[in-house]
Parts: C-alpha cells; structure tokens; sequence
C-alpha cells in the first residue's frame, strides 16, 4: 500500500506547480528501481506469453485439415459388377429363349429336350449338329445343339 | 531537492508508460484480428484443398470407370429408346407367334436419375407361345419389373396374357 500511496501523491502534486516534495519519504530509489524493474519485467513476460501463445496456436493450424461438406459420390464397385453380371446373365438368358422357341422352355405343351442332356436318336450311326441361325436385339449368332447317336 | 524536471520526467514517463500499454493493447489487438483473418483463410484454403481432393478422386474415378458404367448404362433404357423398345417388343411377338400390342404407357415421374416408365402389353397367341413370350418379357435386359400378370382362356388352346411392365428410364 506504500506504492499507492506514493504514486496517488505524485500525481495529485505532480501539476500543482510546486518547487519541491513536501515529504522526502515518498521517494525511495531502491524501491522505485525494483517497482520499474517488477513492471518492465511483467511487461516482458506478458509480451512473450502472448507470442509464445500465438505462436504455438498458428503453428497447429494445418491446410490439409479441411472439411468437405459436400456429398461424396462414391463408385462402389462390387455392386456395379454384380449388376454387369445379373444383367448379362438375364441377356443370356433372354437370347436363349429367343433362339430356343417355345421347345425348350415350355415342356408341359411340347416334347422335352433339355438344353444339358443329349437327344439319343435311334439308327443314327454319327453324331449331328443341329445348327441354327436367329436374329436377336443385338444381331445374329448362330447356336448349336449337338446330338448324339444311340 | 526536488525541482520542476522531476515532475517533467514522471510525467514523460508516465505519458510513455500509457503510450506504451496502449501501443501493446493495440498490438495485441491486431495480431489478434489478423490471426482470426489468418485462421478463417487457412480453414478455407483447407476446406478448398479438401474439395479439390473430392473432386480430382471423382474425376479419376469417372475416367477410371468408364467402361463398366457404358456397360451399365447398355441396361437401362433411355427416353430416346422408349419407342423402338415397344416396336421391338411387338416386332418380337409377331416372330414368336404371338400378338403384342401396347394398352396402355405411363410415365412415373421420380425424382433423381430416372423415370418409371409403366407399360401394359397384351399378348394374344397360342398357350405355349404366350408362356414363351412371359419368359422372354421377364427376361428383357433392361432394368425392369414385373408388376402384374392376368392370364384369360380366349379359346380351345388360345391365351390372352396382360401384363404390366415397368421399366427404369434414364432420363435426358
């Protein structure tokens, strides 16, 4: 309290135009020295704190860090083949049924011949081939069914 | 003792003292702001960078792509072949030996990529060439659905099939 009282003197006779202090025991060096030292010393402190602070705070701060807020389209590849492989088995399927006429696919109305099992043909000595040629959605193919003599 | 220049020099240094805190407050102030502006344009240019990234793996993966979604996309029809999808449908009746015609066409509006496109077909034909012409309806290698079937006896050996379709259409 004994550096309040001097400093709130000191400003309350510091415009009074005064020649001299009054009191002599206001002014102490020694104490002054320490008081300008402790606050030039806080001063330094409190700067490097604030640097040391920023410093380290903008030293942190990365450009790869960003955020994307978007929607990400991902190309999720395991569906996309899957659906390749469905579709073109249906488009297999929908030429065969093409090329097979109604024989093949409807044997509750007409004789049976799987697409898998021979035909065995009576009193024919060679193997055959029976070839085809139909037109479908992309083009022609040819297909050929063999058959085995009994 | 003590003369004028005393009150001088603590006045100088009191005026110094307050030039000098106000000159740190501004300071700090404006290391503070610019920091702020710093820390704004840093998160952009990273939120850009990010975006770039998004992008740049898109673009290499719409290239790398390419192929299978051309293969895909040969599944689904487009609006452009709507119309010699029904021609080529009653075209492959006719070689099947069946009667298709066209009853009834829907557009279903969804939002997104595609539209549903909802088509009736009626197929008149002897039993076993209408059960063939279904299979090869359900088999069509276009994104579709089967959305109903009516069979009806039109006669000894004769069948009417209705059919309800619907099928994916990729919009323009």
């Amino acid at each position: 309290m004994n550096i309040l009282k001097t400093i709130i003197f000191f400003i309350t006779h510091l415009f009074k135009k005064e020649k001299r202090l009054y009191s002599v025991h206001h002014i102490h060096p020694i104490r002054d020295w320490l008081f300008g030292l402790f606050a030039t010393t806080l001063l330094v402190c409190t700067v490097a704190l604030f640097s040391q602070h920023q410093f380290i705070y903008y030293r942190n701060i990365d450009t790869q860090d960003g955020i994307f807020s978007g929607t990400v389209i991902t190309y999720d590849a395991t569906t996309a083949q899957n659906a390749i492989s469905l579709f073109s088995k249906r488009k297999d399927a929908f030429i065969a049924y093409q090329n097979a006429g109604d024989t093949t696919v409807f044997p509750a109305t007409k004789k049976e011949v799987a697409t898998t099992t021979p035909v065995v043909i009576q009193n024919d000595p060679e193997p055959t081939l029976i070839q085809e040629t139909v037109s479908v959605f992309d083009g022609v193919v040819s297909t050929e069914i063999p058959v085995v003599a009994n | 003792m003590f003369t004028r220049s005393i009150y001088f020099i603590a006045t100088l240094s009191l005026i110094c003292a307050i030039a000098t805190a106000g000159l740190l407050f501004f300071v700090f102030t404006f290391i503070q702001r610019s920091g702020s502006e710093l820390e704004k344009q840093i998160t952009l240019i990273a939120n850009n960078n990010a975006k770039e990234t998004v992008v740049n793996n898109t673009l290499q993966s719409v290239a790398l792509t390419a192929t299978k979604r051309e293969e895909l996309l040969s599944f689904v029809l487009t609006e452009d072949q709507t119309g010699s999808f029904l021609n080529d449908i009653e075209q492959l009746g006719n070689k099947q030996g069946v009667v298709v015609s066209t009853d009834s066409l829907e557009v279903k509006k969804v939002s997104g990529l595609f539209n549903q496109l909802s088509i009736k077909f009626s197929i008149v034909g002897e039993d076993s060439e209408v059960l063939h012409m279904l299979a090869i309806l359900e088999t069509l290698p276009y994104h579709n659905q089967m959305m109903s079937l009516g069979l009806n006896r039109e006669s000894a050996g004769n069948t009417r099939a209705t059919v309800e379709l619907q099928v994916t259409v990729l919009k323009k």
